[in-house]
């Protein structure tokens, strides 16, 4: 599968980014050869704020001005089964009037952080596939998860009124990343409250944006022409003070920092596990192992060991 | 590895959508990954969704009696854009003799009330065509 070959309909681009997930580095790093750097717009929140009814009602507008939209939704993977429902499209169902908008659903493959390692992949092929602009929604998420932060040119978090005080907004984590923040659900509680509380921290950044409040009722559409302004005076504020070069750069080295992490964890744990756990069972020192496993990974543990010995008053032998 | 991929919608009218749920739910605990499209799913809907998310099966949950017209359709769709190694599943109210009809048709299963969630994953299993 080539890459032009790819970009001309909906059938391949779909087979392109199973073949990313399944591992692909192939088409993986020709995609990010021809990334062009369109705009990505980071969604994130708690789970069942609103975040696919506001990016469906956002993209609806804005596919219907002719802009070639891509969405990917992201949803956890059980860590039991290693299944997952995937459940993003079924609020978006009206936008499957247009052509010019492509919808897919991918799991975090166990994976922290608010998306899977081949995410950045998938945005890749969209980004060469030729679309305009990007959603991509992580997965609901808690206080933690901004490694959305790396892939996305804008980041729209998305809250609901009446969850915590003023102490859970001072807090490090999400509400530091965001570039706009929606409070949806304004219909429902104390929405001005919230805003309010947000005021707090809504300082500038250290790249001279503002961060943007406001409020919305996806369902009932209201907020959403607001949402999209604050969308666009985000993207162009990027572009005048020559900030969205070095979020696409971040992006491509971010890429290319997952393959690095996915090869560990399949060293550390998927290729291996059985056997170091058999090897554990047989009577094998277990500091043995972990020299084997850190020298695979290409790390000389045995400085580690030299450095730990010299440390005064640990004492003993280490580790 | 990439996980076997199972699209679940119900078309037309029917809006009891209890059982496709409880289905996702438990296809998910079989391993499966499950992108459920929820009620009042059109047949183009359905072909869409399933083409956009590369699904090996598509699972169709009809419980209104218009089984016939809603498989034959999305058949037709599936033959026109080429989905010939996924697979067509249904689940519902589905008399002995339709289901035959459906069989012969090109629908892989119909799965009635009553079945376990075993026997529809191992049929999935054992019958999905493309090689993970």
């Amino acid at each position: 599968m080539n890459i032009d070959e790819i970009m001309s309909d909906r059938k391949k681009i779909a087979k392109a980014i199973s073949e990313v997930e399944n591992g692909n580095t192939l088409i993986a790093t020709e995609a990010l050869r021809r990334i062009r750097g369109i705009d990505v717009i980071g969604v994130t929140g708690v789970p069942g704020s609103g975040k696919s009814t506001l990016i469906s009602k956002i993209a609806y507008k804005m596919a219907k001005e002719g802009k070639k939209i891509a969405i990917i939704g992201i949803d956890p993977t059980s860590p039991f089964s290693g299944g997952a429902v995937l459940g993003d499209r079924i609020r978006m169902k009206e936008l499957n009037r247009f052509d010019n908008v492509f919808i897919r659903s991918i799991s975090t493959g166990g994976k922290l952080g608010g998306m899977s390692y081949h995410t950045p992949d998938v945005i890749n092929i969209l980004d060469a596939a030729g679309f305009d602009l990007i959603f991509l929604e992580t997965v609901g998420t808690g206080q933690d998860e901004v490694d959305v932060m790396n892939i996305a040119t804008t980041i729209m978090v998305v809250l609901v009124p009446t969850l915590g005080d003023e102490v859970q907004v001072i807090k490090a984590g999400q509400l530091e990343i965001g570039d706009i923040f929606v409070v949806n659900k304004a219909d429902q509680g104390a929405a001005d409250e919230k805003i309010k509380e947000m005021t707090l921290i809504l300082k500038e950044r250290k790249d001279g944006w503002i961060p943007k409040i406001m409020k919305s009722v996806a369902v009932t559409n209201q907020g959403i022409d607001e949402i999209i302004r604050a969308l666009d005076e985000h993207k162009n504020f990027i572009i005048e003070k020559g900030i969205k070069n070095k979020k696409i750069m971040e992006r491509m080295l971010y890429t290319i920092k997952q393959y690095a992490l996915e090869r560990i964890e399949n060293i550390m744990y998927n290729e291996n596990i059985e056997k170091y756990i058999n090897q554990i069972k047989d009577g094998k020192d277990i500091s043995r192992i972990i020299d084997e496993i850190m020298l695979e990974m290409g790390v000389n543990y045995g400085k580690g060991r030299e450095i730990y010995r010299k440390v005064e008053g640990m004492g003993g032998e280490g580790p | 590895m990439r996980k076997i991929r199972i699209l679940i919608a119900k078309p037309g009218l029917d809006g009891h959508d209890r059982g496709a749920k409880v289905l996702a739910r438990s296809l998910m605990d079989e391993g499966f990954e499950v992108i459920y499209t929820g009620i009042h799913q059109t047949a183009e809907d359905i072909i869409r969704s399933a083409i956009e998310e590369d699904v090996d099966v598509i699972g169709l949950s009809i419980l209104s009696g218009a089984h016939m017209y809603h498989f034959r359709r999305v058949l037709e769709l599936m033959k026109e854009n080429g989905l010939d190694d996924v697979l067509l599943i249904g689940g519902g109210i589905v008399p002995e003799d339709d289901k035959k009809k459906l069989i012969e048709m090109g629908v892989n299963a119909i799965f009635n009330p009553g079945t376990s969630i075993k026997e529809i994953s191992e049929f999935i299993k054992n019958n999905v065509r493309r090689i993970k």
